[in-house]
């Protein structure tokens, strides 16, 4: 395979040597690696037209499809740095991202409803459509390996969301790593619902492919029909797959209505982005009739994405406590374990930091080039790695991380509200851990009637701005959110109360009164 | 513990999705824009407040408030 430095140089010689085949398909429709090539270039163009300095941050707020790739790569082409988002994130959101990266375009759906909001706040939105009518430029500016490709923003744990900034080198870099410890080649064919704006889905589910020139079925990111995953799986004779573990146990739900379909060709269903259930992996292959298929993986954004994952067709690992093995470490990537039992990672995949943020980037590297994974976990003997938990406290909402600060800061601005805590909590379920909110409120005088107009406002809000709801909102007295001297709000302790029913005995709960 | 009610049931959905109009006919999926998560956090708080148990292949089925209401109502039996 040639060598590359960038991801325009693969998705250009993709085009030149293999332009007739197809990249990737979206709900079963072909793409071409030429025609990707060629709305990348138009994409670009339009981008050059508008101005855009070497290394600007363009918001992408687009949901999978054809479409995202075009912008995605075309910001790329043009110089630029790509910031993918949420789809459905709300004008404040992005606004507040723009901000933070000092984005001045938006890219959105065409005919977005957005696009007259944020043009409101000084932002030009542009459309894939537009690009679409706009004469090729020819002088595209030089991609160099070090140049941000895109930023990859996560909630952190502090609820203010951070760029992670990961370049063209770091991007190869992982692929690499990850072929070589997945030991993907070109006879894989890739099958995905994973959202192409976040790192598993994009760069995994979507970057390795292209990169060897390989296929990759995509489907919208939702799970209301997990029915079109195996049948894509089925019908393409697919061998790669990843998701969340919350997706499997889905699976097993609808067991009966999905076990028309044969997904036995599957090489890898790899299970990350959210703790990893030994009791779900043994579920699903013995109910669709596979062996050492699904394996557990590790990664986070900061080292790119890829960090470890337990080697396919061999059996998988469980320690003492009942926790699955996430493999060894992939190729040239060190992993060690803090004094305070944090995982602490060194690779060249990591990345330089966050955009914009020196206090934050400065906390996330420990010291002789290691980052700070904020997971706890551990190594055995052999070098297998074990995820224990987080360090600190965030939520995991199907696979990704959520700061309990965003719901709290999202309900403490509603009229009426004094205070707010979020905890996240397992109660063993299909869908995994949910956040559960507390919502300090004054006076309970007909608490019935405006305890239901407040909540109602609660959920919403939180959805607005999240895209989730929580599992519940209890309307509380004041001062029952536990609080350390400093008035940190602590979490954990609130968890404990609420989970042994102590809340409800002592009367702090005010609505709803079950 | 109290009987449940149709109102009673349209009114916990409406909380949980942070949605005014829910009839017993909705589409929790299609129409209200529940994820399964939220179906099943609907789920868990009958669960709780009736005492009752559901399994996972019954709640595959559920389509609208009228069929939790006729969950709950079979299995407070």
């Amino acid at each position: 395979m040639p060598e590359f430095s960038t991801l325009i140089e693969i998705l250009e010689h993709r085009a030149s040597v293999s332009g007739k085949k197809t990249a990737f398909t979206f709900q079963g429709k072909p793409t071409s690696f030429h025609d990707m090539w060629m709305h990348i270039n138009q994409f670009a163009s339009l981008f050059i037209d508008k101005k855009v300095k070497r290394q600007e941050c363009l918001i992408i707020v687009l949901p999978n499809g054809a479409d995202f790739f075009s912008a995605f790569y075309g910001v790329q082409r043009a110089g630029g740095i790509a910031v993918p988002l949420f789809p459905d994130s709300s004008v404040e959101r992005i606004a507040s991202i723009a901000k933070s990266c000092n984005a001045k375009v938006i890219v959105l759906p065409n005919g977005s409803p957005k696009t007259t909001e944020l043009a409101a706040k000084s932002l030009i939105c542009v459309s894939v459509a537009e690009s679409q009518t706009m004469q090729h430029e020819e002088n595209f500016p030089e991609i160099q390996p070090d140049d941000v490709a895109f930023l990859q923003y996560t909630s952190g744990s502090t609820g203010n969301p951070k760029g992670v900034m990961l370049t063209h080198a770091n991007l190869l870099t992982n692929m690499h790593q990850m072929i070589t410890g997945m030991q993907i080649t070109e006879e894989d064919i890739f099958v995905s619902w994973l959202p192409v704006y976040h790192d598993m889905g994009l760069i995994l589910m979507t970057m390795v492919p292209f990169y060897l020139g390989i296929v990759t079925h995509l489907l919208p990111a939702d799970l209301h029909s997990v029915r079109d995953w195996f049948k894509t799986i089925h019908a393409s004779h697919g061998t790669f797959t990843a998701a969340p573990d919350f997706a499997y146990r889905l699976c097993l739900r609808h067991a009966e209505t999905l076990k028309d379909y044969d997904i036995t060709s599957l090489r890898v269903a790899l299970n990350a982005a959210e703790p990893v259930r030994a009791a779900t992996m043994a579920g699903f292959e013995s109910a669709f009739g596979l062996a050492d298929v699904v394996v557990a993986g590790y990664g986070l954004a900061e080292a790119t994405v890829g960090v470890s994952m337990w080697a396919p067709r061999t059996k998988v690992r469980v320690g003492a406590n009942g926790l699955v093995s996430v493999g060894r470490p992939f190729p040239d990537v060190d992993v060690k374990i803090g004094d305070d039992g944090e995982i602490l990672i060194r690779s060249t995949a990591n990345s330089k930091g966050y955009f914009n943020n020196e206090q934050a980037t400065k906390e996330l590297f420990a010291e002789n080039g290691y980052i700070h994974s904020g997971d706890l976990g551990y190594l055995d003997g052999d070098g297998y790695l074990y995820i224990l938990g987080r360090k600190k406290n965030i939520i995991k909402y199907a696979g990704e991380t959520i700061a309990p600060q965003e719901i709290e800061e999202t309900v403490e601005a509603l009229h009426g509200v004094r205070y707010c805590a979020a905890v996240g909590i397992d109660r063993g379920r299909v869908e995994g851990e949910q956040a559960y909110v507390f919502v300090e409120v004054r006076g309970k005088a007909n608490i019935s009637e405006w305890g239901y107009e407040l909540t109602l406002q609660i959920v919403a809000a939180i959805h607005a701005r999240l895209g989730l709801r929580p599992a519940r909102v209890y309307l509380v007295k004041p001062r029952t959110i536990p609080k350390t001297h400093n008035g940190k709000i602590q979490h954990v302790k609130l968890r404990e109360l609420y989970l042994k029913s102590a809340l409800r005995e002592d009367g702090s709960i005010l609505y709803p009164e079950y | 513990m109290s009987k449940v009610s149709m109102d009673e049931i349209n009114k916990l959905v409406s909380l949980q999705l942070g949605v005014r109009e829910v009839t017993q006919e909705s589409l929790l999926v299609e129409e209200l824009s529940a994820e399964s998560a939220d179906v099943v956090n609907i789920i868990a708080v009958l669960e709780e407040k009736y005492q009752i148990i559901v399994k996972e292949t019954e709640i595959a089925k559920i389509r609208t408030p009228a069929d939790l209401f006729a969950l709950v109502v079979e299995k407070t039996k």
